[in-house]
């Protein structure tokens, strides 16, 4: 039995219909309308100990859904979720202790109170043994390099830091499994870059298993050894990251920038105009054509000012599989 | 020291980190405390009513200040903020309870105001209350620190069910005024209830706020019978059965539209 | 002043910003209408216990009950009619200070207070100015007054005195948040300290009196209109001239008010944190 399995999971939302009017409002109270959403349909896979898989999809994928069924908030419309044995949902308090959860924005953390007070009530509320707190707390401050911040107010701290701080909170008490919900949304860099560096290491060091969703792909090749891609609730891809640049991640973008009157755009066998934007254009290049020829093709038609090679967003990924099925 | 001993202390601390608007608070109630015993002295100073002396009239104001700095804090704006950001689902996926959880945050605040609200009127109440002041017998003294400590509940879970309100509405934190409002009309903190017109008194009887202070301070000023006490104490017993139930009725059906709805 | 904007684009652009309030607020009717609800209840309580009060003891200084609410009645439409204008834009200062949102507001081309006044309209005092208003015209029907053109043009500048005067408590209160890091404490001190003025002035010693008379002339937002209107004893040796001063005291510390806020913020430009 692998530590994570999920089976034809669904999440359907129903959503009251909002009435217009005062008539409408009223009426509202005695019959209501709704309309149903599937945030996520259908979706099975299997995560073993010791995997980080990055869930990756655009805005409104069903990433968090997902992630809030696996952590035991949200009960699923239908399908099982079994996470080392335990249906998360049911048995909310047990699975507790062996899970640490980050939804990102949402901080944990005491607004007028120093991270290290949050430090101190999570040991309690943990029942964390002394001494694996202590070795816990000193690993991840050193980890996410929090000395110089641990005894600030958090109204202080910066948005990174605050990160950095909530991500070890839900470390202290040695859960088996790590979700991340958009650990790195609105950082800075630097912030960025410190925190896949440790979640790496975590993931190395402590072989322990982590689910991280995204919609950065810089976040997944960092961390993850896996991901899985999903779009509007249905899963596209599930591989290793290799295998899912060979099969999708091989188109290249170009990006043409013009300083005077845009030419017009003329189709060509193997590019695509993917984005057309004020004085550049981003084009796509099929993976059957050669990078260079496209290059010198699009020179020669357009005689752009500047010229960049640009990785796919993953908007771009979904709709390039969706055009390839 | 357990769980919930750890978040009494850090909602404590919480308060406490504003030192300026502490001692601000301190002053304040001091002055607020005199201003009500200036309008008692010369409401009951005038005669008109002899079955309240001032010494009752100012033990009566100090258990007020204190009552009230215990039982003030707004659960419905916390609730709300937390369901309006979504945090709120973090609870259920901690090893706390959350009723606990709000509880034992909601007594930590309290425990503050207490001190600064509440204490500092203590010695100038103790003063001005001196004269014709008896101290509460044993058998009235227990009834009055149960029914207290019944009366505290009773508020707490009021405020809480009305704070879980906030899943269904979004928008609740003006529904603490509602309670409010229950509490200074029909409580008695205003005016105590000894004053009111027969009617009302009666209504009094029927709605859950005059156990919260309104009995504690009659036992404590022995102007009710043990008998009396007891009924009134008992009456408060069942206010308090009937509000846990309502809020655990209220509470799975919240956890319902939060796990099945998302919120 | 900076920039020159002219009186009638101010007024344009108030209207402007008052729609906007009002629009906002009808998108939540419910919450509007429970908020409006649940304020008038919360007043409407303390009119019916002081009521009830003084149905009880008759008298509280030789104010009879519907004296007594006549008295409450003018602090409270007063403070309403500011409210309106000032609650939102002295609210959170400190907080504008803190997050930069002040900086924002001093990069437009209106000076930031009437830029502050103009998009903080607030459509919900309308309860409590209604209740105030049902309250007066009861207390004054039980009393018998007999309104003619001299006592309602005196009770309209009284009103004005008042209103002006619980406007400068909002804008010197929140003056002090250019100085301040963290919430605002003074404003929940000055609602206290203005619990005095809810009841006859008299029934305090006479040291505070004097305060509430000379040094926070709170007295004038309705003691001295109310004893003036319903022949009431001010207190003994005071000049028989205060009943008609509340809007020069008025004008006098709304100015003061506003020049008070003024120098805060050039404190906080000089300092620029």
């Amino acid at each position: 039995m692998s530590f994570i399995e999920v089976e034809d999971l669904c999440k359907t939302y129903f959503i009251a219909q909002r009435s217009v009017g005062v008539w409408g409002s009223i009426k509202s109270l005695f019959r209501r309308t709704y309309r149903e959403k599937k945030a996520v349909s259908d979706i099975s896979f299997r995560v073993e100990r010791g995997e980080a898989v990055g869930y990756i999809g655009p805005n409104g994928a069903g990433k968090s859904t997902t992630i809030k069924m696996l952590s035991g908030v949200l009960v699923p419309t239908s399908g099982t979720v079994h996470v080392g044995g335990v249906v998360p949902y049911k048995e909310r308090k047990e699975n507790a202790q062996h899970i640490g959860v980050v939804f990102g924005q949402r901080s944990q953390l005491y607004w007028d109170l120093p991270v290290s007070d949050t430090f101190e009530l999570y040991e309690k509320l943990y029942d964390i043994p002394r001494e694996v707190y202590m070795r816990n707390r000193d690993y991840y401050t050193e980890l996410f390099q929090m000395e110089d911040f641990i005894d600030q107010p958090v109204r202080q701290l910066s948005l990174g830091q605050k990160m950095k701080a909530n991500i070890a909170i839900a470390l202290l008490h040695d859960p088996e499994v790590l979700y991340l919900d958009e650990p790195t949304i609105g950082l800075d860099v630097m912030s960025k870059k410190v925190l896949r560096e440790s979640i790496r290491r975590i993931n190395q060091e402590k072989g322990m298993t982590i689910i991280l969703t995204t919609h950065d792909m810089d976040d997944i090749e960092a961390v993850c050894s896996r991901l899985i891609l999903i779009d509007q609730g249905r899963k596209l891809f599930d591989g290793t990251l290799s295998r899912f640049k060979e099969e999708h991640h091989r188109d290249n973008m170009i990006k043409l920038e013009f300083k005077r009157e845009m030419p017009e755009w003329k189709e060509q066998d193997g590019l695509s105009l993917a984005e057309a934007a004020d004085s550049c254009w981003r084009i796509r290049v099929k993976r059957e054509a050669a990078p260079r020829d496209a290059v010198i093709t699009l020179l020669n038609l357009y005689n752009p000012d500047n010229i960049y090679m640009e990785e796919p967003k993953i908007e771009e990924i979904v709709e390039s599989i969706f055009v390839g099925q | 020291m357990g769980k919930y001993g750890c978040i009494f202390g850090k909602a404590f601390k919480m308060q406490a980190v504003y030192r300026v608007s502490m001692y601000l608070g301190i002053l304040k109630s001091l002055i607020a405390f005199f201003i009500q015993v200036s309008l008692w002295y010369a409401l009951v100073g005038a005669g008109a009513d002899n079955s309240v002396s001032f010494s009752d009239m100012t033990v009566y104001l100090v258990l007020n200040s204190a009552i009230l700095t215990l039982t003030q804090a707004n659960v419905a704006a916390d609730i709300e903020a937390s369901v309006i950001d979504g945090s709120v689902s973090m609870h259920i996926i901690r090893p706390v309870s959350f009723k606990f959880y709000t509880l034992a945050t909601v007594l930590g605040q309290n425990a503050f105001r207490f001190l600064t609200g509440a204490v500092p009127v203590l010695l100038p109440g103790i003063f001005l209350a001196w004269n014709g002041f008896t101290f509460p017998s044993p058998v009235y003294l227990a009834l009055f620190l149960a029914s207290t400590l019944i009366g505290m509940l009773i508020m707490f879970e009021l405020t809480y069910v009305v704070g879980l309100l906030a899943f269904w509405i979004q928008r609740c934190w003006f529904l603490k005024w509602y309670l409010d409002a229950g509490m200074a009309f029909f409580g008695g903190t205003v005016v105590p209830l000894w004053f009111y017109p027969q009617g009302l008194q009666a209504v009094s009887r029927f709605l859950p706020f005059r156990y919260i202070l309104f009995e504690p301070v009659n036992l404590f000023l022995h102007k009710v019978s043990v008998q009396e006490g007891a009924v009134s104490l008992a009456a408060g017993g069942i206010w308090l059965v009937l509000l846990v139930w309502l809020e655990r009725s209220v509470w799975l059906l919240a956890l319902d539209k939060m796990t099945v709805n998302g919120g | 002043m900076r920039g020159g904007i002219t009186m009638k684009k101010i007024l344009e652009l108030y209207r402007v910003f008052l729609r906007l309030n009002v629009q906002k607020a009808m998108v939540y009717r419910g919450t509007y209408i429970a908020g409006v609800v649940g304020q008038w209840l919360g007043y409407g309580v303390t009119f019916a216990s002081l009521y009830i009060m003084l149905s009880r003891f008759e008298v509280l200084a030789g104010w009879n009950r519907y004296e007594v609410l006549v008295l409450y009645g003018l602090s409270v439409l007063s403070y309403a009619l500011s409210a309106t204008v000032f609650f939102v834009p002295t609210q959170d200062l400190a907080m504008k200070v803190r997050t930069g949102e002040l900086d924002q507001i001093l990069s437009k081309p209106v000076h930031p207070f009437l830029y502050e006044i103009m998009q903080g309209f607030c459509p919900n005092y309308l309860s409590h100015i209604s209740l105030a208003v049902a309250v007066l015209v009861f207390a004054f029907a039980k009393l018998h007054y007999k309104p003619d053109m001299v006592s309602m043009l005196y009770l309209a500048l009284m009103l004005t005195g008042g209103l002006l005067i619980q406007s400068a408590v909002f804008i010197a209160g929140s003056s002090v948040g250019f100085f301040t890091v963290q919430d605002n404490p003074v404003m929940d001190m000055v609602y206290t300290l203005k619990g005095f003025v809810n009841y006859p002035i008299t029934i305090f010693p006479r040291a505070l009196q004097f305060f509430l008379t000379f040094m926070l002339p709170f007295a004038f937002i309705n003691f001295y209109p109310a004893a003036m209107l319903l022949q009431k004893e001010i207190p003994a040796g005071y000049p028989a001239v205060l009943p008609y001063l509340p809007p020069v005291v008025g004008i006098f510390v709304f100015v003061l008010s506003i020049r008070l806020w003024n120098w805060g913020l050039s404190h906080y430009q000089g300092t620029g944190s």
